[in-house]
């Protein structure tokens, strides 16, 4: 206790330099504890793009494949469903609800998805959490459009504005469907999802807009079909991207992805979008470990700044240590002075860097939640985290040891008349 | 092993030989020339729970449930083959869960795959009923215990909640279901 509150002492003699030290550990911790946060929240927000959808449904390709064009909308689908393959699951009695998906068409960048008023009804993400309107409804004439936050705050569109959705992909393309615009009729609220960065319009507005097109072309002005005379047609499509499905129970999830998978009239896929995300998160999580060890260097950094702080200023600390000895420290004393001094440094360290973790998440909350759709939980430090500390801390007193052994060394050789 | 079960393990075995030319145009057209995967030791068990029934899937090469993927060649192994499908068609020593969640097996869904004929499968599926599902916080799968040389072992789990894939390494068995 007493060598603790010498210590104690000795630090406030040199404040500017034990406060110095005290900031670069506390920020390098703070680093670290972020970084390990950022990486729970993107973890989660990870997994909580899609929930409450039993089995996507596609054309024969891989896992991930699918999952990535269904429901992060990057890249392309390989094949197309066929309508009839989707109405024969869809009506299958285990089944209790499907949501058709109709991709390939883009409005300024955004993609277009075309669906139905099930997608509205059953989707979820983030666990239990459903799309809400932050203005306007979901889509009811064939030429409406429901826009996600991110498509309405970048392009600057709002309820009633009216869009004309281009033919394909890419933010310039000379294909459009200028006969045929569309009405926001909905503005979605942020999801922190591709939700965000989506289009969408009905299933029959999708067939509605090609209905006079032929490989790739719109027909000549004789053959084209206008806004209203295509209300008239059968819109019903031949072919769907892609279909999730909710099961009446989830223990009927295996059978029917197991039956969906060795359907023989189609080459279709069934996924479980939990399993997929999975094995995505996998894949992707190595970036993750990356800045974790960035971070680690970081603190290995800090504490190496400590010890340079501690073994320069010993040699000016010489007579402090003559003198404690000629009061009657002993060796080890000084030894014990010097671990407790390192100990303290890394102990207000950590505590400081923590606490900056913590206003930091606190004040960039909102922000990030608004502009990022980042749901970042502060939450209390966990097991992990505590793991984390307490290694660094052990490692600071370790690290302790070399100024503590030559001070040791120093107090054995040293008389009060050294020149210094 | 009787005449007539030997007999019926023959006549299983010849099938694919015979099944080419008892193929009605019908047939064709609908059969498929796919194969599902088939790794060995590689195991998959897809565990779902819904309301009081808890099911349980088993999707394992018939190389890490036998020890060997083909007709069984003496008295012993025709033993083993014998008593393997009995535990599988039983259900019993399958899943361990929590004594106060009350489990009790409803039913097994086991058919011996056809062995000697290239790669074989065992997919058994058994179903649970359960009196207090809400006290089943894990399931431990003790089939894992029985099996033989598994390299990974993949769980697929899907409750109203959750659905994620967990890999099951070095004798670990229990899967948490919250």
């Amino acid at each position: 206790m007493k060598t603790l509150l010498l210590a104690l002492r000795s630090l406030r003699n040199r404040r500017t330099t034990a406060l110095l030290t005290i900031s670069a550990i506390a920020i390098s911790v703070a680093l670290l504890l972020g970084v390990e946060k950022m990486r729970t929240a993107a973890r989660e927000g990870f997994a909580n793009t899609v929930s409450g959808v039993d089995l996507i449904v596609g054309a024969r390709s891989g896992q991930l494949n699918l999952l990535l064009y269904s429901v992060f909308r990057v890249g392309d689908a390989t094949a197309n469903v066929s309508w009839q393959s989707y109405q024969k699951i869809a009506r299958h009695p285990d089944v209790e609800w499907t949501i058709p998906i109709s991709l390939g068409d883009s409005y300024r960048g955004f993609r277009v998805m075309g669906t139905t008023d099930q997608y509205f009804e059953h989707y979820r993400f983030a666990g239990e959490r459903k799309m809400v309107f932050a203005a306007g409804r979901p889509f009811t004439d064939l030429y409406d459009a429901v826009i996600g936050a991110d498509v309405a705050q970048q392009l600057g569109c709002k309820a009633s504005s009216k869009i004309i959705i281009a033919h394909g992909l890419g933010n310039v393309s000379f294909a459009q469907h200028e006969d045929k615009p569309f009405t926001v009729v909905g503005v979605l609220e942020r999801t922190g999802t591709p939700i965000d960065r989506t289009v969408h319009v009905g299933l029959e507005a999708i067939t509605a807009i090609h209905i006079d097109w032929q490989s790739g072309m719109q027909a000549l002005p004789g053959g084209r079909v206008s806004a209203e005379e295509a209300r008239a047609r059968d819109l019903t499509p031949e072919s769907i991207t892609a279909f999730m499905v909710g099961m009446r129970s989830k223990v009927m999830t295996f059978t029917m992805q197991r039956a969906i998978n060795e359907y023989r009239q189609e080459p279709l896929l069934a996924i479980i979008p939990g399993v997929a995300l999975t094995q995505l998160w996998n894949l992707v999580g190595i970036a993750d470990t990356a800045l974790m060890i960035v971070a680690a260097f970081v603190v290995l950094a800090g504490l190496l700044g400590m010890l340079t702080a501690i073994l320069t200023s010993l040699n000016e600390r010489r007579r402090e240590m003559a003198i404690l000895r000629s009061v009657g420290a002993r060796p080890r004393h000084v030894f014990t002075l010097l671990v407790a001094e390192t100990g303290m440094l890394a102990s207000a360290g950590v505590a400081a860097g923590v606490a900056i973790c913590y206003s930091l998440i606190f004040a960039g909350k909102p922000l990030l939640e608004r502009r990022f759709g980042i749901f970042l939980d502060p939450g209390g430090l966990t097991g992990y985290d505590f793991a984390i500390l307490g290694t660094i801390i052990v490692s600071a007193l370790l690290i302790g040891v070399l100024p503590a052994w030559r001070a040791y060394r120093n107090t054995l050789s040293d008389g009060l008349t050294i020149r210094v | 092993m009787s005449l007539l079960t030997r007999l019926l393990l023959a006549l299983i075995s010849l099938s694919p030989f015979l099944s080419p030319f008892t193929l009605t145009a019908a047939d064709q057209e609908t059969d498929s020339l796919e194969h599902g995967k088939h790794e060995h030791g590689a195991v998959t068990f897809n565990i779902a729970l819904d309301g009081d029934t808890l099911s349980l899937e088993l999707d394992a090469p018939a190389i890490n449930v036998l020890g060997f993927e083909r007709s069984p060649r003496n008295d012993a192994e025709r033993k083993l083959v014998t008593d393997t499908h009995a535990w599988l068609a039983g259900g019993r020593e399958m899943l361990a869960v929590p004594s106060n969640a009350g489990c009790r097996l409803q039913s097994a869904n086991f058919s011996a795959p056809k062995l000697g004929t290239g790669h074989a499968d065992y997919q058994p599926r058994y179903t649970f009923r359960c009196s207090n599902p809400a006290a089943l916080a894990w399931v431990e799968i003790w089939a894992l215990r029985k099996l033989k040389e598994v390299e990974r072992a993949e769980v697929n789990l899907i409750t109203p909640q959750v659905q994620r894939q967990q890999t099951l390494q070095g004798g670990e068995l229990r899967v948490p279901l919250k």
